[in-house]
């Protein structure tokens, strides 16, 4: 019975204002509980969590006091990854100055990101409940530490369905070549129907699993092949009278056109060069920054989430990849010129302000150094969910702005707290939903992103 | 980009109304909402009209959960509506209802007022009841307002069976409740579907796999008037039974072949998932297999199946991530256990009441906890190693094992009788035990603190550290006697210096964490390098490595360096040599690397630093030819500077594992270590293990202000060759800071008694030395129990024990499966509840039990997991039978009676058939919990055989079918869609149970976080072709082309999978290697058939659906046949790679064109919707 009427019928129970195209495909646009401010969100996940006070959260006390104690107040009763004792305070080795009209203090690693400076809004009071990275990842993706619950990108997919037939509603891209920390599950449905989980489109290879017709199957003959196939599910439709059959039908169709259009959005050799240099990307290979310029390309063709995944910003300093000095300056490069650059690219095209980006990890790094690493020469940080920075720009959200503060040595939050939960309230509510009234029953309870939390962040909307 | 919302907002709906009760209700809710108004003057049922509305708007805040209970003057506790008392109570000046009075009841009112304020549920919920949902209530407080107890709480009774219109339709009971309720409906069944249809339905639901021709040809040809059921007896005696059936308990069972978490690491614990195989195929009574997964290791001498049972719940995630707190993800784990249980068993959301009292069902928080205290107390912590763990034997080793521990225990029976001739030795013993060891003092020439502390030797041996730093390693280095040297001993002073400033309490403490030895033969010397680097040299060779070990110290370093090589093929990368997995130790496939075939390819390894080395070990992959691969490869190793310090050319040996010798370094072995003094979990054994890390050591614990000793005594006496020198190496790396030794010594022995005497503890010490003559009896039996341990003259007796205990360690098992095992004493865990849940903020202890709206647990039972599983499955459950039985008929029919199948709660719907729902229920218990009894009930039902046809006027009235006026029609599982592909390609490896296997799958190029490839090497043979039952499970990545068809991740329990009807999947039907790889094989069945086009076409149609095709279809069919092979025979490559590609080179007698044509054919077939479906 098509996607499963259980399904279906909840989505509706739910959501009753959906559209009764619902009824027959679960994928069908679909009007949120209120009119949006943003349309589609580009999610840019660093993975790992890189060191806010080593790229946005400026701390000049931190760095009069480096080498110094950790203050005991700070640490009493904490656990951390990978420190225990006494450690000793880390001042940021990087140099930060104020950028744009806004004066947002940003680090030497990202110089790209200064030129976009007024364009961003900067939160510097999230906090996480998770120190470990598959938790903590999943905590801010599905909204609960655990797996098994459906993630961001699936709770819009099922409310919003999707704009192109012809693409996935929610697309993940992949850099690095390593999962998220939360494996699947970190763009994964859940209890949702699987029709709403996140497709992973690649840049090298199938852009979509299955997606080439096998050697010799060439289009022609699969056109034929398609037609016969069609023929006989006729004949079955007619003879039983089932409608998923009809639906398999349509679906078979989709699957043709799909295999034209995915590869032909997932092809960036179609930019001008312009374009490609503008993001640093590399046609063919598999980058962050080729994943920017997919993610621009991806909601130009109405797909509503595009989930970025990158590896490697977790900068515990146990190798000189992960120095907050060289290894920081070498990450940041492959990142920050091509987040800059999207964001340049939807304002000339006039949807940065409907498109929300979100850029950040799963939590923050310490104000001391790592307690593995500190005889050595590498500088790093473990990791900390007391206070970290987020940053979102477009969607209706205030260019410019500094939200949140934290204390002189970034150990707590001293203003305008933001859970992850309340992180989670607001991209919803930017996407024109009720984070409370977007619910899925599952085992007797309706559950819903934000579990029993979250409210919007209101102090951020523009 | 458009403005498409923009359009769509100026014909925004005024305000969501719900339309749940169209779609999700209960049927009855369903029919009634359908024909638009409840008859006047029917009664009101709670169960059915009243319980979902409260349940549904009202109860979240007016339930059970007091903390969070809404209504009346803060502190009264509330406005309850979930009991009929609680409604009824008077608040502030008012009651909730009045019976007989809607117009006094204040939850009439408020559904009513037109005040926003005021209305409930209040506006903000976005609930609202519809006018019949306020008429309903209406009505019920003017008929009283009775309450019932929620159905499912109420233990079923078997009803009567009903009477139905057609006396002869019926072909058990099941039908007479399924007619009964068609004729209530006015609706008719179906007509009986055609047996080809049936064969291949049943066949399907039974065995997950289509009936092979020849089963069909002999039902179609069997005219006995039970001749289906017949078939049905011979499907549920096969064993695919099994394979099918063990696929739904693994999803309730949240089985996975990998532990979960960012690395995902591989978890051996496939032996359940046979276990659950052949349990179905013995049709194990149900309330038996449900005990032995939820405490078989309780039940008395459990069977080696029981324990392998418990792995049930050793299925929760482990979370291996560096820096987790193992407790927190113990607790997770045991929080996961408690949903799970009462979800697959009791269809009870448990969940909710782990952070407060459940909100709609009879659960409070303490009852959540007394429950987590019942599985709260098994031995598996979250450790990476997943103990406990059973290793499972073949049965030859059994025998085997079994032989050995019948000569272990002659020989201990030797060794434990006191012979006369025994006992006249004694006395000659114990001279020799009398006399000192004569320990001899190491007078160190090299002495080195890594803190770079001042050291001195005082003549008398004595040796002085000035403590430095706050850990240390002492290496002290001199020459030892030439003898065979029996025990090392290290004995600790205390500082002469006065305590330095500070916390006192490390001022003479310490903390010894390692002690290891080596013995540097003369000439000898230690050879340190920094890269191990082996070289294959000449043109096009490929290098492969299993794994390399360096040796430094006798630890294998090489885990912790980094390996990198010339090349990489695929996944097999450079660091697969160093993971530490070695071919001896797993039994699982070991991945190997490998490099591409270029000249003279290399292989690297940093050791990050320079470390002593005195011996690699090489492993290649299996030498088939007898010659290893490695013949002629070069093998070096450098300093910082890439300098050789030390290189040699490997020559052909027959063995896949090669040793080195680097130097003549004899780095020595200790078995156990005794000290004088001990403090508690600081034992002197620890400073022997190389995984003790910086929590523990030796220490003394308060006692550092006067001497003591430690000895270390190797397992046979050291031959020390002339002028060898002997470097101990102390390690005091403790977390605790500063606790270094300040001043020691030490002292070897070649004394032949020193294992006896230095093991003798005091009360056989003091026993020795009153003379044998005047012992008491106590005294005596002490010394000569002591004796007989060492009696000189078992010497070889106890060698032989030695030598079979240590052949029977070496005898591996073919597989492990981590079990529960049951904590007893001390050992036993507290439970306390936990404060919204998290295991950090404790409330009050708890004692284990049950929770209290529930019924008691059965006399005799104890309150543990044992108890558990008998309350679970006893006769006065009101859940189990029903949750179970409905199982079962969702699987058969594709919707539950209960439809919620999970949840059998208030907030779940209602059963369709309760009476029906019931008496399946009371059936299945009191047949003995038969499992293949009640599904051969369902298929044997007419309800069952009914055609699946169906018309625009039933679709209409019931699209779901959950009347059940036509026979169930739904997609197939993933597994089914994958073994049925093959099975009617002919490609179906028949192979039952063993390790997991690894079909094709697409490369993704990705690892899992901090964890390996998520690429595998496709296995070989067969295990190309098995059972999807029988594929790798990885979670963080599982099987695509089945989890496109819903097959979830299994990180938790799933009770009901989707069936999504999506483009990603005709994508894998369509292209995916393995479904062309079968069309091409179902081609070759096809072509090899002699005759016309039509008539291959027929027989491959016939393997493929189970029957003819029909003229259009054949039309259709045989077009694309003809206009693809005319395709082919234009275009050779075209056809060689449709063909071929996967499959491989067509028999030579074919026409390739030919095949080409038939293969595309096939692809239609395998995307056929009646293919997809079950019929």
């Amino acid at each position: 019975m098509g996607l499963g009427a259980i399904a279906l019928s909840s989505l509706l129970g739910r959501n009753a204002f959906a559209a009764p195209a619902v009824a027959t495909n679960p994928l069908a646009a679909r009007l949120p509980h209120f009119a949006p401010k943003a349309k589609r969100i580009i999610y840019l996940h660093l993975t790992g969590s890189p060191p806010n006070l080593d790229l946005f959260d400026y701390k000049p006390e931190l760095v009069k006091r480096d080498g110094q104690d950790c203050p005991d107040d700070f640490i009493k009763g904490k656990k951390f990854a990978f420190t225990a004792g006494k450690p000793k305070l880390m001042g940021s080795p990087r140099t930060f100055a104020q950028y744009g009209r806004s004066g947002h203090w940003m680090s030497d690693a990202i110089p790209h990101l200064h030129t976009v400076a007024d364009d961003l809004c900067i939160i510097h009071s999230m906090n996480t409940d998770q120190f470990n990275h598959a938790p903590a990842e999943l905590l801010l993706l599905t909204g609960s530490p655990r797996a098994g619950r459906p993630s961001l990108g699936s709770w819009v997919t099922y409310g919003l369905g999707t704009e192109n037939q012809n693409l996935p509603g929610f697309v993940v891209l992949i850099s690095s070549g390593v999962q998220p920390n939360g494996g699947k599950n970190s763009y994964g449905s859940g209890f949702l129907p699987s029709v709403f989980q996140g497709v992973q489109c690649r840049s090298k290879g199938d852009p979509v699993l299955y997606a080439a017709d096998p050697a010799g199957f060439t289009r022609d003959l699969r056109r034929d092949s398609l037609d016969a196939l069609q023929e006989l599910n006729e004949l079955q439709a007619s003879a039983l009278g089932h409608p998923e059959t009809r639906t398999r039908i349509a679906q078979y169709e989709l699957a043709y056109r799909m295999q034209m259009s995915v590869p032909e959005v997932m092809d960036i050799s179609r930019e001008t060069p312009a374009t490609i240099a503008a993001y640093g990307a590399q046609p063919g290979e598999s980058s962050f920054a080729n994943n920017c310029l997919l993610a621009r390309r991806l909601v130009e063709q109405g797909v509503r989430f595009v989930q970025l995944f990158d590896w490697g910003w977790d900068f515990h300093g146990t190798s000189e990849l992960e120095d907050i000095r060289g290894g920081l300056t070498k990450k940041c490069n492959t990142m920050d010129r091509p987040v800059a650059a999207l964001i340049n690219d939807l304002r000339q095209r006039g949807v940065l302000e409907d498109t929300l980006i979100v850029l950040g990890g799963e939590f923050g790094r310490t104000p001391f150094r790592e307690g593995r690493t500190s005889a050595g020469e590498i500088l790093g940080r473990d990791h900390y969910p007391d206070c970290y920075t987020m940053i979102l720009a477009g969607g209706g959200i205030k260019g410019g702005l500094s939200y949140g503060e934290t204390d002189e040595l970034g150990f707590n939050i001293t203003r305008d707290k933001v859970h992850v939960h309340d992180l989670q309230a607001t991209l919803l509510n930017q996407l024109g939903f009720d984070h409370e009234r977007l619910t899925f029953k599952f085992e007797g309870r309706n559950y819903r992103l934000t579990d029993v939390h979250g409210s919007v962040v209101k102090g951020i909307l523009s | 980009m458009v403005n498409y919302l923009v359009n769509k907002l100026a014909s925004w709906p005024a305000r969501p109304r719900s339309v749940r009760w169209l779609f999700w209700g209960g049927l009855s809710a369903l029919v009634t909402v359908a024909r638009g108004v409840v008859a006047p003057e029917a009664s009101i049922d709670f169960n059915r009209d009243i319980r979902p509305v409260l349940s549904e708007n009202c109860i979240r805040c007016h339930g059970p959960d007091e903390e969070n209970r809404k209504g009346g003057e803060k502190g009264q506790g509330g406005m309850r509506l979930d009991t009929r008392a609680g409604a009824l109570a008077l608040l502030d000046d008012h009651r909730a209802i009045v019976p007989g009075s809607p117009e006094e009841s204040e939850l009439y009112l408020r559904v009513m007022t037109s005040d926003e304020n005021d209305l409930m549920p209040p506006l903000k919920t976005g609930k609202t009841l519809t006018d019949a949902q306020k008429a309903l209530l209406k009505k019920w407080i003017a008929q009283g307002a009775p309450y019932a107890e929620h159905w499912s709480y109420v233990p079923p009774v078997r009803p009567g069976v009903p009477s139905v219109s057609q006396a002869a339709w019926p072909a058990n009971p099941i039908d007479h409740f399924v007619l009964n309720r068609l004729d209530q409906e006015k609706l008719a069944p179906s007509p009986k579907a055609d047996r080809a249809t049936l064969a291949r339905r049943v066949s399907l639901d039974l065995t997950g796999l289509p009936a092979t021709p020849a089963e069909v040809k002999q039902f179609l040809a069997d005219s006995a008037p039970n001749a289906y059921e017949r078939l049905v007896d011979r499907l549920l005696a096969q064993n695919t039974f099994g394979e099918h059936w063990a696929r739904l308990w693994l999803d309730q069972a949240r089985y996975a072949d990998s532990a979960g978490y960012a690395d995902d690491p591989l978890r051996m614990i496939w032996a359940y998932r046979d276990y659950l195989i052949r349990s179905f195929n013995s049709n194990k009574p149900f309330d038996q297999f449900t005990v032995e997964q939820l405490a078989g290791d309780l039940l008395p001498h459990p069977t080696e199946d029981q324990l392998i049972a418990t792995a049930f719940h050793r299925n929760t995630t482990t979370n291996s991530e560096g820096g987790t707190i193992d407790e927190e993800f113990r607790n997770m784990a045991v929080v996961d256990r408690v949903n799970t249980t009462m979800t697959v068993w009791m269809g009870s959301t448990m969940a909710c009441a782990q952070c407060h009292t459940h909100k709609y069902d009879p659960f409070t928080q303490k009852d959540y906890f007394r429950l987590f205290a019942i599985l709260n107390n098994t031995a598996d912590a979250d450790r990476q190693d997943e103990a406990p763990v059973l290793p499972l034997f073949t049965s030859e080793r059994k025998a085997q094992r079994q032989q050995m521990a019948t000569e272990l225990a002659a020989l201990e029976k030797t060794l434990s009788t006191r012979t006369p001739a025994l006992l006249a030795a004694q006395p000659e013993w114990e001279a020799a035990f009398a006399r000192p060891l004569g320990w001899q003092t190491l007078a160190p020439t090299e002495l080195k603190s890594q803190a770079g502390a001042a050291i001195v030797t005082a003549p008398d041996g004595v040796i002085t550290v000035a403590r430095k730093g706050e850990t240390d390693i002492y290496t002290f280095t001199g020459a030892v006697e030439a003898q065979a040297m029996t025990a090392l001993r290290l004995e600790t002073f205390p500082s002469d210096l006065p305590p330095p400033p500070g916390p006192v309490s490390n001022a003479g403490e310490f903390v010894i964490t390692r002690i290891r030895a080596a013995l540097i033969p003369a000439g000898a010397h230690e050879v340190k390098g920094r890269y191990v680097r082996v070289e294959l040299p000449g043109q096009a060779q490929a290098l492969s490595l299993q794994e390399v070990e360096v040796f430094s110290n006798g630890d294998n370093v090489a885990p912790m360096g980094a390996a990198s090589q010339s090349s990489t093929v695929g996944e097999a990368v450079a660091k697969l040599a160093i993971d530490g997995l070695m071919p001896s130790k797993a039994p699982a496939k070991i991945l190997a690397t490998l490099t591409e075939a270029t000249a003279n390819p290399w292989w690297e390894l940093d050791l990050k630093n320079l470390q002593a080395v005195e011996r690699l070990v090489v492993w290649s992959p299996a030498a088939g030819n007898g010659v290893s691969p490695l013949a002629g490869a070069q093998v070096t190793l450098f300093d910082e500077n890439r300098g050789v310090v030390w290189r040699t050319t490997v020559s052909p040996a027959p063995t896949a594992r090669l040793e080195l010798a680097v130097s003549a370094v004899q780095p020595l072995t200790f078995i156990t270590a005794h000290a004088d003094v001990t403090q508690d979990g600081f034992w002197p054994w620890s400073v022997l293990n190389t995984k003790v890390g910086r929590n523990q050591g030796w220490a003394v614990g308060g006692q550092s202000g006067r001497p003591h000793t430690i000895v270390l005594l190797p397992e046979f006496p050291v031959v020390v060759p002339a002028g060898a020198q002997l470097t101990v190496m102390i390690e005091q790396l403790s977390k605790k800071k500063n606790h270094t030794l300040p001043k020691l010594r030490l002292a070897t022995t070649a004394n032949q008694h020193a294992i006896e005497v230095t093991r003798a503890l005091g009360p056989v010490v003091e026993a020795l030395k009153v003379p044998a003559a005047v012992r008491t009896p106590a005294d005596r039996e002490i010394a000569t129990a002591y004796y007989m341990t060492y009696a000189p003259a078992l010497a070889a007796t106890r060698g032989q024990l030695q030598t079979i205990t240590k052949r029977l360690e070496l005898i591996e098992p073919y597989t492990t499966v981590p079990i529960m095992s049951e904590l007893a004493g001390v050992k036993m865990r507290e439970t306390h509840i936990q404060r919204r849940g998290n295991y950090l903020d404790l409330g009050a202890a708890v004692t284990p039990g049950l929770p209290g709206a529930l019924h008691p647990l059965p006399a005799l039972a104890q309150p543990n997991r044992l108890g558990l599983a008998q309350w679970i499955v006893d006769s006065k459950n009101p859940l189990t039978s029903r949750v179970i039985a409905n199982l079962f008929w969702e699987s058969i029919f594709g919707l539950g009676l209960v439809r919620t199948t999970e949840d059998f709660g208030s907030q779940g719907d209602l059963p369709s058939h309760p009476e029906l729902l019931d008496w399946l229920a009371v059936e299945f218990r009191e047949s003995h919990w038969d499992v293949k009894h009640l599904l051969r009930l369902m298929v044997t039902s007419s309800t069952y055989q009914q055609s699946a046809q169906i018309s625009e006027a039933a679709l209409a009235r019931d699209s779901a079918n959950q009347l059940l006026a036509r026979g169930p029609r739904f997609r197939l599982s993933a597994e089914m869609i994958r073994d049925q592909t093959l099975a009617v390609s002919g490609l179906l490896s028949q192979k039952m149970y063993g390790a997991p296997v690894h079909p094709p799958q697409p490369k993704l190029g990705v690892s899992a976080a901090f964890g390996t490839g998520l690429d595998w090497q496709t296995s070989e043979g067969e295990d190309r072709y098995r059972r999807g039952v029988y594929t790798a499970w990885r979670r963080s990545n599982p099987y695509p082309s089945m989890s496109t068809f819903d097959a979830p991740s299994r990180e938790v329990c799933l009770v009901r999978r989707e069936r999504s009807n999506t483009p990603l999947q005709a994508l894998v039907t369509l292209n995916d290697p393995v479904y062309i790889e079968a069309a091409q094989s179902l081609a070759r069945r096809m072509a090899v058939v002699s005759g016309s086009p039509a008539e291959k076409l027929a027989h491959g149609f016939a393997l493929v659906l189970l029957r003819a095709p029909k003229p259009p279809e054949q039309k259709a069919l045989l077009a694309l046949y003809a206009k693809s092979q005319e395709r082919f025979a234009r275009d050779a490559a075209q056809a060689l790679a449709v063909a071929t590609n996967p499959l491989g080179a067509a028999p030579a007698q074919m026409n390739v064109a030919d095949l080409a044509a038939w293969t595309v054919v096939g692809n239609v077939l395998f995307n056929l919707d009646e293919f997809l479906m079950k019929p």
